[in-house]
């Protein structure tokens, strides 16, 4: 099975542990890594991407010391090597501003604000990291019961079910 | 005003030296003397020789604010001011108000029964002052200008400090109502904390290790160290991520993993949950205390003060706001200069409003440091008779200039993009701390130097 990282980043370790406790029944299939910082993040996607495995997913917070998750993750989509990888910025204290930015230059995929409730990130989650492996052309069989099964149908009736 | 010179003013000069140099028409007036009341009949023009009136409306009209029979100044005139133009020029001859001597004063006058002077040359009386009733007029207008600016700036600001005190009574409102659910939470995660904890010692004394592993404080290791040793641990013991990650946050060395019981690893995959249990709870309490602490914080700047007084030393206040701060301070070099903590200066006051006032200032100079290569706070306490300094000096690149005038306001902040209440409460809850023990709080700051400096006044006979 092709391996998969999702990364969460966020500086304050409670909130970056219950965001991994919520993504918990992905683990089976995809690798989960935490960040501290959008530093830690980049070198993390750094080695990952050396030991030719993929990042399937980033999900950011934004207000940490040093660099800010919108930036982080304009900087991920900016990158051609991650070109693909989802990206969710989870916030409780993104200004206006900040979120256009957001939108309009790091092309995040989903947006959540603090406190945010488990199932729907996790929703969310599968639904962004199905997009993913049906985009790269991931075997996607292996990860059938983590799937999002909406996702997967529509991809199928549009390319065939033999692909 | 018209600092010159000019055409006008030579041909005031003119008519002054003309027109009033007549000693019969000369009086003198003692202090508080009035030349003439509002309403009243004035058929003189007054030019003052020596000392000061003042020229006092008052109102007939009830303007909400102000009663009826109340007075406001309308003008002040000393040597060389000309006094009843207006009524003396508008042919009313009534006086528009009442003209007091603010000392004693000496004044030369012309009537209507003055005659023009070279009328061939300079015209009519009336044509010949023209002169004077503008500039008399010219600068009562001003005057009033200058009163209406001032009125509105001190409207500003009086709007201005109403509206932070209203902020501060609904910041205080909302501290109160958060703080009885807060209170509510952390106590009930006492209870819950206490009854898992008596349970699983009674009944599941090896799943109550794990819950203490997971409860008790993680040792400090840099995620980046947890990785390597949790990717090893999974890779040998063939865990899950998260399995990993918890044994390593149990041993992060070989030599902790050596301390480990027989199979330990195997009662960890099965028995992890508990580890988590203990970890939630844990994360819970500090959660709870956290937001206690803000709360506090919000009611303290609301003007709220739950103050509960004892003696104290500084020694130790500053002491437990460093063990406060031990996750922030771990990448900087403390140099601690405080003297021996038998000899520290004592002081009456809430030793929590101290120690917030240190935590809150070290807090800072701990966030500046975070790209500053040999990362330095030094904290010393001075003490002379009277009073005690306590000094924070980090080597952080210092406070920009554009931003030294700001750092006290309640709504400065720099540690996020935007406004928003929360972080930049900080210095303003310092300063409004120190204040309160009639202290004083500066600082100095250039790249590579910055200084708090808090001064304390302390009681006599200690």
């Amino acid at each position: 099975m092709e391996t998969i990282n999702v990364i969460c980043v966020d500086d304050q370790k409670d909130v970056l542990d219950a965001v991994l406790r919520d993504l918990r029944p992905l683990e089976d299939f995809f690798r989960l890594e935490p960040a501290e910082s959008a530093a830690e993040c980049r070198e993390l996607m750094d080695e990952i991407d050396e030991r030719g495995e993929s990042v399937g997913l980033v999900i950011s917070d934004h207000v940490m010391p040093g660099e800010l998750g919108v930036s982080l993750l304009g900087w991920i989509s900016a990158t051609p090597r991650f070109s693909k990888t989802k990206k969710i910025l989870l916030t409780g204290q993104a200004n206006q501003a900040d979120t256009i930015r957001a939108i309009n230059e790091a092309h995040i995929d989903s947006y959540f604000e603090k406190p945010w409730k488990g199932e729907e990130l996790l929703g969310t989650v599968k639904k962004l990291l199905t997009a993913y492996i049906l985009e790269k052309g991931i075997a996607y069989e292996e990860f059938m019961p983590v799937l999002d099964q909406a996702e997967l149908l529509t991809f199928l009736t549009r390319n065939g079910f033999d692909t | 005003m018209f600092s010159s010179y000019t055409e006008l003013e030579k041909k005031i000069d003119r008519l002054k030296a003309v027109y009033f140099s007549n000693p019969d028409k000369r009086i003198r007036f003692e202090k508080g003397k009035i030349l003439v009341r509002q309403g009243e009949l004035n058929k003189r023009l007054y030019l003052i020789i020596s000392g000061e009136v003042a020229g006092n409306h008052f109102l007939h009209r009830d303007y909400g604010s102000h009663n009826p029979g109340a007075s406001f100044e309308m003008f002040r005139g000393q040597a060389g001011t000309f006094v009843g133009v207006q009524s003396f020029f508008s042919q009313l001859y009534q006086s528009f108000s009442e003209i007091v001597a603010e000392s004693d004063i000496e004044v030369a006058y012309i009537d209507t029964s003055t005659s023009a002077i070279e009328p061939e040359i300079y015209g009519s009386l009336f044509e010949q002052f023209v002169p004077v009733m503008l500039y008399e007029l010219a600068l009562r207008n001003y005057n009033l200008l200058e009163k209406q600016l001032e009125k509105e700036a001190a409207q500003t600001r009086m709007h201005r400090t109403e509206m932070n005190a209203t902020l501060g009574q609904l910041a205080a409102g909302l501290a109160h109502e958060l703080n009885n659910a807060i209170g509510v939470l952390d106590r009930k995660t006492n209870f819950i904390s206490d009854f898992t904890e008596d349970t699983l010692r009674r009944y599941l004394p090896s799943e109550y290790r794990l819950y203490h592993y997971g409860k008790e404080e993680q040792p400090v290791v840099s995620t980046k160290e947890l990785r390597r040793v949790s990717q090893k641990y999974e890779h040998d013991f063939g865990l899950s991520g998260s399995v990993a990650r918890i044994l390593a946050l149990i041993a992060p060395s070989a030599e902790e993993f050596e301390k480990l019981p027989e199979n330990f690893v195997k009662h960890l995959k099965k028995n992890y949950r508990f580890w988590e249990l203990g970890h939630d709870i844990r994360d819970m309490l500090i959660a709870a205390k956290h937001a206690a602490g803000v709360v506090k914080s919000v009611k303290i700047l609301g003007g709220y003060s739950g103050q509960r007084k004892s003696r104290f030393s500084l020694y130790d206040s500053l002491s437990q706001a460093l063990s406060l701060l031990q996750q922030n301070l771990r990448n900087v070099s403390l140099e601690l200069l405080l003297g021996k903590p038998e000899e520290s200066p004592r002081m009456v006051g809430d030793e929590a409003e101290l120690i917030q006032i240190w935590v809150n200032l070290i807090k800072n100079a701990c966030d500046a440091l975070t790209e500053t290569p040999n990362a330095t706070i030094r904290i010393s306490l001075h003490t002379s008779e009277k009073q005690a300094e306590v000094r924070i000096e980090d080597n952080g690149p210092g406070i920009p200039d554009s931003l030294k005038s700001r750092v006290f306001h309640p709504d400065f902040t720099t540690k996020k993009e935007g406004l928003s209440f929360g972080l930049g409460l900080g210095l303003a809850i310092v300063q409004r701390l120190v204040t309160a023990y009639e202290g004083e709080i500066s600082f100095e700051s250039a790249p590579g130097k910055t200084i708090f400096k808090v001064n304390l006044p302390l009681e006599n006979g200690e």
